[in-house]
């Protein structure tokens, strides 16, 4: 047995030890583009006929919003095609690093904010320093400095918010807010509020009355109530310093312990939607958009332009609770748009991203039922929704509101705030302990980061 | 084509691969052994070269990479085993393999030990349409993980049938959150799994029945075996290898569970139902840590050629 065996086992040797040669050990591939040696091109007309590889994750009616802004910016410049592909979010999420580094790359690539997408995307020579082209198309003239900054690394990849831009917005924002049943108030005898107490008051009135109060389910770990309670609650500059990396920060200021401490109380009373526990956001949203519940936190886009009922629901940004004006709001463009290294047609992929943030998109966005951004266009008036929710952004630029996803912090910060939620809400550790989680997944991000 | 030409041709043919009849003096002649070992390895080098390259390849690159701290694109950092030690020490990767051990009494354990009194029950005697049963009973080994998570997580869910059924015979008590609660969350998981995998211990086990001759139960019965010391004398032994079989793919499963915690709870409430594989997924797409991604992929391949290699041993004694 022994004897037969040698020689398979010699051959395996060989084999392994032939592998670990190849093997060797892993290496950046690519290096930061410090676009120092880009020559930009800026004539539709000198670019010829091109095709772009664009990939994003928009589908239903966002789907047609994104579609309808590509064949506007076709129709516009005939001689470049977009080829769409769509996927859906955590898809093209997780495979962008070995997307853009293979064989026919696509041209045109949806990124994520934050060090786990953009940074490391940037750091990692994968994507396109747009600095070249912004110089040239003068983007960040009429950028308001928060969107801004939500696009920008420094080339060494140790800062976020400031340096090179890598990622262009979609003329659509998203912010994180409250939208009600508008129907549900009017049965209770109650105006739609406007503040944190007046939302309070109709939960009460509400679950007096019988209804559900606030929808919400959490097995997919949603932070929505949480980040919209602590811009409500907290300090703006303490979330964007949070956000930013200052090292030092102290999270307390964030408002992160308030507004879970808030959350909780509300469900204490029997505020939220019964065995939450069990259920999903999308479960939950279902039957708020059904009529089951009177409000929701939610990113805005919630209520699908073709819903039905649209007209019964409201949106809220709520203010500050310390002055019941203020618009602090956690939001972010729609979509971010970055150009792949691999990309052979960097200049039409860059005429694309300018047409995204095009007053011409902006008006697309707004003609759909969404929230445009970057420019004043007309809003449809037929449709109260969208008119409060293009109010609500409005107001948050006027009042420079825009604070960015808290979970852009640290790659991690995702899920520690979302489980530490789960904990505060099961009573496993309290809203001190959630801020102390948070506070220690910060401190070890910026100590490696700082190395 | 001319026959001279095609002669000539299979002349040349013939002598490339039939060794030279003068060169046997000049090269020692490879042995008959040798020879055959070597067509041996001829034929099976299409299937080693794809194994090389999809599974060693792979394997050796985790190792590899489970030394460093890298995020996949920029420059790596090498930490040695720092990536190991992490896995046992972190606080989170220990809960995760805590939780495993708790779902491989559910998807191995139990599903065995229900799938050999089952079998015990039903390969005495022929029963009539037992076709169908094994049918029915094998079919959730069938069925994709994604369609049984989902499946399952509305059984599971609030208002799911469960709970309905539970609170129509007044066990309104009952009628929890099983995958939201933080006490039920795993256990309600490993259910679904010992629902899958009993089918799949069923069959083996009937299957196994099948070969055990007649005669060894009439001998047990003639030296006065009850039902439980036939099972005990003649099933049980019988069914040795295929227990081996049964024990080996649903440890091995239970220890690489994703799908169905991925898309039932996603490690949560908390972190109440995480498994390494779980975390294994977050570290290689989400946080991208790819050096820790390896390195439990490592430590779970490890674990599972344990399990492989031990079980081998137990049915091998005797």
């Amino acid at each position: 047995m022994q004897q037969r065996l040698r020689p398979v086992r010699t051959g395996l040797c060989l084999i392994a030890i032939a592998t670990t040669l190849v093997a060797c050990a892993p290496s950046a591939k690519h290096t930061v583009d410090t676009g120092a040696t880009s020559s930009v091109v800026t004539d539709p007309a000198k670019m010829g006929t091109v095709t772009l590889d664009e990939v994003d994750f928009w589908q239903g009616a966002e789907g047609k919003w994104m579609q309808d802004t590509i064949d506007a910016f076709h129709t516009k410049y005939p001689n470049i095609t977009v080829k769409r592909t769509v996927k859906d979010w955590s898809s093209i999420m997780d495979t962008l690093t070995l997307r853009l580094d293979e064989e026919g790359a696509p041209d045109v690539v949806t990124v994520n904010n934050g060090w786990q997408s953009m940074g490391r995307l940037a750091k990692g020579g994968l994507i396109v320093n747009l600095d070249p082209y912004a110089e040239a198309y003068k983007w960040r003239d009429f950028m308001p400095s928060t969107i801004l900054r939500q696009e920008q690394f420094t080339t060494d990849g140790k800062t976020m918010g400031e340096g090179a831009m890598w990622a262009a917005p979609s003329a659509r924002v998203q912010n994180i807010g409250v939208y009600y049943n508008k129907k549900l108030i009017q049965q209770l005898g109650l105006t739609d509020p406007t503040t944190l107490d007046e939302f309070e008051k109709v939960c009460a009135a509400a679950k007096a009355a019988g209804l559900t109060p606030i929808a919400y389910g959490q097995t997919d770990k949603p932070i929505s109530p949480l980040f919209a309670l602590s811009d409500v609650l907290g300090s703006k500059d303490a979330i964007s310093d949070a956000v930013y990396g200052k090292a030092g920060t102290d999270l307390t200021a964030t408002g992160l312990g308030l507004a879970a401490q808030r959350f909780l109380d509300w469900d204490k009373k029997g505020w939220v939607m019964d065995n939450y526990q069990g259920l999903s956001s999308t479960d939950a949203n279902a039957k708020f958009l059904a009529g089951k519940a009177v409000f929701a936190f939610y990113y805005s886009g919630l209520v699908p332009s073709d819903q039905k009922n649209r007209a019964d629901f409201g949106y809220l940004q709520l203010p500050q609770a310390a002055d019941n004006k203020t618009i602090v709001a956690t939001g972010a463009p729609a979509d971010n748009m970055a150009i792949g290294i691999r990309s052979a047609h960097k200049d039409a992929a860059a005429l694309f991203l300018d047409f995204l943030m095009s007053k011409e998109a902006a008006q697309i966005t707004a003609d759909h039922g969404y929230m445009p951004s970057l420019h004043d266009v007309t809003i449809p008036q037929d449709d109260p929704l969208i008119v409060q929710e293009a109010t609500a952004a409005q107001q948050t630029e006027a009042d420079n509101g825009y604070v960015p996803y808290f979970d852009w912090t640290t790659p991690t910060m995702l899920d520690t705030t979302a489980s530490q939620m789960q904990l505060v809400l099961a009573g496993k550790t309290t809203p001190d302990g959630l801020v102390a989680a948070a506070q220690k997944d910060f401190d070890a991000f910026v100590a490696t980061n700082a190395k | 084509m001319t026959v001279d030409a095609v002669s000539s041709n299979s002349a040349v043919v013939a002598r490339a691969s039939a060794p030279h009849p003068k060169a046997r003096g000049g090269r020692p002649r490879l042995s008959r052994r040798t020879r055959q070992r070597l067509l041996g390895l001829a034929y099976a080098a299409p299937a080693l070269a794809l194994f090389t390259a999809i599974v060693l390849v792979p394997l050796v690159q985790s190792m590899v990479y489970s030394g460093y701290q890298w995020d996949g694109v920029s420059e790596p950092t090498f930490v040695g085993f720092d990536n190991y030690v992490n896995f046992f020490a972190d606080p989170d990767l220990r809960d995760s393999l805590v939780h495993v051990l708790v779902l491989v009494v559910f998807f191995a354990l139990l599903p065995s030990a229900l799938g050999l009194v089952t079998a015990g029950l039903l390969g005495r005697e022929r029963v009539a349409g037992d076709g169908a049963f094994r049918v029915i009973l094998f079919l959730p080994q069938v069925l994709t993980s994604i369609v049984v998570a989902i499946v399952w997580g509305r059984v599971l869910g609030p208002d799911g049938p469960l709970n309905t059924v539970l609170r129509a015979v007044g066990l309104d008590v009952l009628a929890i959150n099983w995958l939201g609660d933080f006490t039920w969350a795993l256990p309600a998981l490993g259910l679904i799994g010992s629902w899958t995998n009993f089918g799949l211990c069923l069959v083996l086990f009937l299957s196994g029945m099948g070969t055990i001759p007649k005669e060894r139960y009439e001998a047990a019965r003639l030296d006065g075996a009850g039902p439980l010391g036939e099972f005990r004398a003649v099933t049980l032994p019988g069914l040795r290898t295929h227990l081996t079989v049964a024990l080996t793919l649903t440890i091995t499963g239970a220890l690489r569970t994703f799908d169905l915690v991925w898309n039932t709870t996603r490690g949560g409430p908390g972190s109440a139902t995480t498994t390494p594989a779980l975390m294994l997924y977050r570290f290689a797409f989400k946080d991208p840590q790819i050096g820790q991604a390896s390195a439990i992929g490592i430590v779970t391949a490890v674990f599972c050629l344990l399990v492989a290699l031990f079980l081998s041993r137990m049915a091998e004694q005797r």
